[in-house]
Order: C-alpha cells, then sequence, then structure tokens
C-alpha cells in the first residue's frame, strides 16, 4: 500500500488554563494520502482545528503545548524541525486556507502584491516571473479581469472573491497538502459550490491531498473521499464516506447523521437528538467521554476508554459497544 | 376563511447608504414590494442569501423597524395605524427570536429576570406568581428552575437559544417571527431546538415566520417557504412543490447547491456564476438575469411579476412553468 504524505500519529495538544490543564487533542492518528480529500468533522470544541494547528505548528506556546505525537511529512517529524526550517514547510509544501479570509489578507496591501509575497517567501523569481505568476493564478482560482483585479485591496472584493484570492495565495508553491478548515461556513450556499467547485477542480489537477475540516456532513459526502470524526478531542471513527455513511459504528456517528433533516425525515417529525453536551475536557471523565450522552453504553464504558480498532464494517471504531448493521435500517 | 394572523402587502424598505455631506445618497433597497401571508398554527419558510432582505422583512412585520410603504395587517388590524401603547399590547401576541443568543440576551440579567421581563412590562404577573411562571416556561423549553438565578455566561449556546425562545413564549403569543435560531448551533445541538420548536407549535397551536439560509432546516419546519432574492420574493409556494418542482431558476440553483449528506447520490450542482449584485443599483429587468443559466433576452429589460403556476405556487419568472 502506498505511504500516507501526511500522517498524525498519537498528538496531544493541550492549553494552559486559569482553570487547570485543558487536552484539545489526545490520541489523535490521522493518515492523508495523495490525491485524496479526508474530512475532519465534529462539532465546536471537538479539536478539530487545533489538530490542523497543530500539523502546522501555528498555535502559540504557551499556552498551547503539543505534549506528544510525531506528524510525518516527506520522511520527516515535523514536531521535531527547528523554526527555520518549519517555515519552508508553511505556506509552501503545507498550505492552509481558513474561515474567514480577512484572518489572512492584509487589508492595507493589494491583493496581487500579497500573492506576489507568498512567492516571494519560498522562491526566487524575478519580477515579472513573479507577475506573471500572479496573473496565472488568479486566473486558476477563477477571478475575472486578473490584472485589474490584482490591484484591488481586500475590501473591494466580496466574500467569495477573497476566499478565492485566499486559495490563490495558497496554492502559490504547489503545495502537497492544503490544510481547509471550514473554507465555505461564512458564505452563501450558492458561493459555497462555487469554492467547494474549485477546491475539487484543483484538487484533481495538482494532485494535491487535502484536509477538509467542517461541520457540515453533507460537505463531507459530496467532497471527500476519506472522514475522520472527533469527539471531545479523539477520533471516534474513521473509513471511508461511503463505509461510514451507509454504516456508522459509533453511536455519536450515527446520532449525527440520524440529527440531520435529509430526504429519509418526514417534514414535521421530530429529529434524532443527543441528548446532553460535550463533557468539560479539563475534568474528562474516566472512560468514554461519549457515555454520558450515549443511549448504548454498558459498565465497560465507564471504566475504559475505548481505543481505535477495526469494526465490522471495514473501518475504524473506538467503541464498546458499535451500532450493528440491523439497527441502522430500524 | 378567516383572514391570516399575519398579512404583508406591498412592502416596501430602503436605507440611505454612503454619502454624507450634500448631494444625493444612494439608497439600498432592502424589501422591495413584498407580499406574504402567514396563518394561525402554520409555519412559513422564508429562505435567501445574505442581504436579500429577509431579516429588513422580519422586522418590517412585527413594525420593529418602520416601512417606507405597504401594509401590514396582525389579527386583521392594520399595524401602521396603532398608536404606541396600542402597539405594545399587540406585540405581546408577536414575538421574535435572534439567531445570536449571546448577543440578544443582556449579560447583566439573570435567565429568569430576562424572561419574566415582558410579564412586568406589560403587568401580567408579579411576586409569587410571576416566579412560579418563569419556572414553568424554563421547564416547557427543556431547563430546570433553578437555571433561573444564573447569568448568560453560564449557559451554553442551545441552552441559551432556550432561553431566548422561553422569553418570547412568556406572553403567549400567537406568532413567533424565528431569525436563523439555529444557524449558530452545531448540529446535534441544533436538533434539539428545532424539536423544541416543532413541540411547541404542536402545544400552543403557535405560527412561525421561520427565518434561515438553510435550505434543508426550512424544508423540514415549513408547510408554505418563500424565496427571496434582492430585496423580492421570486417564489413561493407549498413546501412539497416548491422543493419538488421548483419554477424559478434561482430556487432550483439554491436547492441543487445544498449539499446532501448521501454520498450514494450525485446530483448535479448547478453553479451559478457571479455574485448577487448590489442591492444599490439592482440590475433592470429581472434582477436575476445577470446570473441566471436560463435568461432571455427579454429578460434583461421586462421585470417579471408573480404569477401563479400551480396550486398556490407563484414564481416571477418569464420562463416559467418548466
Amino acid at each position: 500500500m502506498t505511504e500516507p504524505v501526511l500522517a498524525v500519529r498519537g498528538l496531544r495538544t493541550s492549553f494552559d488554563t486559569p482553570r487547570g490543564r485543558l487536552p484539545a487533542v489526545d490520541r489523535v492518528d490521522l493518515e492523508l494520502f495523495a490525491g485524496e480529500t479526508l474530512g475532519v468533522v465534529g462539532e465546536s470544541g471537538c479539536g478539530k482545528s487545533v489538530t490542523a494547528l497543530s500539523i502546522l505548528r501555528l498555535l502559540p506556546q504557551p499556552p498551547a503545548a503539543i505534549e506528544a505525537g510525531e506528524i510525518l511529512f516527506e520522511g520527516r517529524d515535523l514536531l521535531r524541525l527547528s523554526n527555520e526550517e518549519m517555515r519552508h514547510i508553511r505556506g509552501n509544501r503545507i498550505a492552509m486556507i481558513f474561515q474567514e479570509p480577512m484572518t489572512c489578507l492584509n487589508p492595507v496591501f493589494r491583493i496581487g502584491d500579497q500573492i506576489g509575497e507568498a512567492l516571494a517567501v519560498h522562491r526566487s523569481l524575478s519580477r515579472t516571473e513573479r507577475a506573471a505568476r500572479v496573473l496565472e493564478l488568479l486566473e486558476l482560482v477563477g477571478i475575472s479581469d486578473p490584472r485589474k483585479r490584482a490591484r484591488d485591496y481586500p475590501h473591494q472584493l466580496s466574500g467569495g472573491m477573497r476566499q478565492r484570492v485566499m486559495i490563490a495565495m495558497a496554492l502559490a508553491n504547489d503545495p502537497a497538502v492544503l490544510i481547509a478548515d471550514e473554507p465555505t461556513t461564512a458564505l452563501d450556499v450558492t458561493i459555497q459550490a462555487q469554492i467547494l467547485e474549485l477546491l475539487e477542480r484543483l484538487k484533481s489537477r495538482f494532485a494535491m491531498a487535502v484536509l477538509l475540516i467542517t461541520h457540515d456532513l453533507g460537505i463531507v459526502a459530496e467532497s471527500a473521499e476519506r472522514l475522520a470524526v472527533l469527539y471531545a478531542g479523539r477520533v471516534v471513527e474513521t473509513g471511508t464516506v461511503l463505509e461510514i455513511f451507509a454504516q456508522p459504528l459509533h453511536p455519536y456517528t450515527a446520532g449525527l447523521l440520524a440529527a440531520l433533516p435529509s430526504a429519509r425525515t418526514r417534514p414535521g417529525e421530530l429529529l434524532h437528538v443527543i441528548a446532553g453536551r460535550v463533557p468539560d475536557l479539563v475534568s474528562r471523565p474516566a472512560g468514554c467521554s461519549f457515555r454520558e450522552r450515549c443511549t448504548r453504553a454498558l459498565d465497560v464504558c465507564a471504566e475504559r476508554d475505548p481505543a481505535l480498532e477495526r469494526g465490522r464494517a471495514g473501518h475504524f471504531v473506538a467503541c464498546h459497544n458499535p451500532v450493528s448493521p440491523a439497527e441502522v435500517r430500524a | 376563511m378567516s383572514a391570516p394572523l399575519l398579512q404583508v402587502r406591498d412592502l416596501r424598505k430602503s436605507f440611505p447608504v454612503g454619502g454624507g455631506g450634500f448631494g444625493r445618497r444612494a439608497r439600498l433597497v432592502a424589501v422591495d414590494g413584498v407580499d406574504l401571508d402567514v396563518t394561525s398554527g402554520e409555519t412559513v419558510g422564508l429562505v435567501g442569501e445574505s442581504g436579500c432582505g429577509k431579516s429588513t422583512l422580519a422586522r418590517l412585520a412585527l413594525r420593529l423597524i418602520e416601512p417606507d410603504s405597504g401594509e401590514i395587517r396582525f389579527e386583521d388590524r392594520d399595524l401602521r395605524a396603532l398608536g404606541r401603547r396600542e402597539l405594545r399590547g399587540m406585540r405581546r401576541r408577536m414575538q421574535i427570536v435572534f439567531q445570536d443568543p449571546f448577543a440578544s440576551l443582556n449579560p447583566r440579567m439573570t435567565a429568569g429576570e430576562t424572561i419574566a421581563e415582558g410579564l412586568r412590562v406589560h403587568g401580567l404577573a408579579r411576586g409569587a406568581e410571576r416566579e412560579s411562571r418563569v419556572a414553568q416556561l424554563l421547564e416547557i423549553v427543556g431547563l430546570a428552575p433553578e437555571h433561573a438565578g444564573r447569568y448568560p455566561h453560564e449557559f451554553s449556546g442551545g441552552q441559551r437559544q432556550r432561553i431566548g425562545i422561553a422569553r418570547a413564549l412568556a406572553l403567549e403569543p400567537r406568532l413567533i417571527v424565528a431569525d436563523e435560531p439555529v444557524s449558530s448551533l452545531d448540529v446535534s445541538i441544533q436538533a434539539q431546538i428545532l424539536n423544541l420548536l416543532l413541540d411547541l407549535q404542536r402545544r400552543f397551536g403557535l405560527a412561525y415566520l421561520f427565518i434561515s439560509h438553510d435550505l434543508r432546516v426550512v424544508r423540514h419546519l415549513s408547510r408554505r417557504v418563500a424565496v427571496m432574492y434582492l430585496g423580492r420574493i421570486v417564489e413561493y409556494g407549498p413546501a412539497d412543490s416548491l422543493y419538488g418542482r421548483p419554477q424559478h431558476p434561482y430556487t432550483e440553483a439554491l436547492l441543487s447547491a445544498v449539499p446532501v449528506p448521501d454520498p450514494t447520490t450525485r446530483h448535479r450542482r448547478i453553479v451559478l456564476s457571479g455574485d448577487v449584485p448590489s442591492p444599490i443599483a439592482p440590475p433592470p429587468g429581472c434582477p436575476f438575469h445577470p446570473r441566471c443559466p436560463k435568461a432571455i433576452a427579454r429578460c434583461a429589460t421586462e421585470r417579471p411579476a408573480l404569477r401563479e403556476i400551480a396550486p398556490q405556487h407563484v414564481t416571477a419568472c418569464h420562463l416559467a412553468p418548466f
């Protein structure tokens, strides 16, 4: 089997808070292969963004601390690189786009200059080469009249266009991995469709691997080949999108899928509800983090935290009492 | 048939933008001649993208902001003709729930004070009676009576939205305008709040004007759905008919753009080009024509009126039915 481009193994990232140490992600394993999109889903505070920011070492330390694990990329552990070496990776071999484009666009510079800067940091190009590449990138992400747009400031662009500019910046140096953190959450649905379409086109054209962080299972179903479900800082289920949507094994995954109004729910009927809320990670209870909200919890769930193991349907699940096929159909 | 609970006719509202100083200031037309009815006990969904005027319409319908022109009737009384006192009395029967449950709660008031405020203002209950009413309301929305003494920051997003709903319910309204009430919530919490809204509707016979950009959620709650684009309703009809056979190219594109949480179906996404045009200078003719994949020459010059193309189902498109 081919090697993953990026592999996260046993990652633990904690934050110092006034209330004590908060392990935002713990024992997270992820593998990302060339040319695929891995969807990472979970609700607020589950550790999706912390995982992404840990990969790029973008978290301020302190208060954050990467306490355990390794992040293997192109044969090296990113956690062992010097800051200087890491700068050659960031925005070059691994790029990231965010929910809010203004977090990475500078309001007082023209967008053409900002994309040019992303190029200049990692490559020695002449002025004219750089200017040509900027126009090429703007065209690539579907910005019409790139020559004129390159002279615009971020505030002159719509939300969808800013997102395209951020994608152009991220792609400037042909990254092997693109991390997209809720790239369409702030956009309207017709603009979201444009951006998802763009990401799909770019992924296949450049054989990039995409780590797509989202809370929207619809986006995962349409854009990703594989999926990792995070809950309270752990991966609770991972596998192909087809397998997991057909046969979710973890009660949390099954609950999330059932909570969505979809073609299978009749209008006006009560939706499936996952009772309660996410536990407080500072004083995480022993055993499985999901057990207090779980309708399938056994005694063992309070004693031992389940490990991520291969389950019946061919994908991996961390659960002592996984959902059976018969129950999903019911 | 009895008159609708809420009846809106040819409602218009524009806002001055930019300029300042001398000269004529441009006007942003937020709501441009909207008709809408909500019948007692039903849910009407209102969908559209940012800036289409749906939130302005919601506030106009409750007369929280003043329209430029048009008619608003609630319980068959002309809201625009009412004086302040009468309007306040009327407001008991029509309440609003906002998107951001944090911004819409006063951080220095406890949940109990927030819920009791309407009762106090309207002089409906005092002392022990008011307290027991607050406890009862907390229970109705799935919180516990002891939550009354806590402040907003002590609650999660979903719980805050429950407080917002309890506040709206306190005055026993007949209509609740819900402006993106679940948009800032996680999926599992969203389902809890949607179930609560459905349950309250059954128990108290409430009518909802339910505003959302999430077409899946609107479909689940609404019997009738209106689609807005650039300040106008472009399509309006029974949910089954509108979702099953959309008769406006914008509705069609909007529906096709919603990601479907089922990896085994590959539906065709209609990707519209460009952004929504500015409501300060909307395009002539049909406001959707610059982005419309079906547009013909006539669309650039002649604005289509709403016409009925199926029972109760109207659309503003020259090409409908298609």
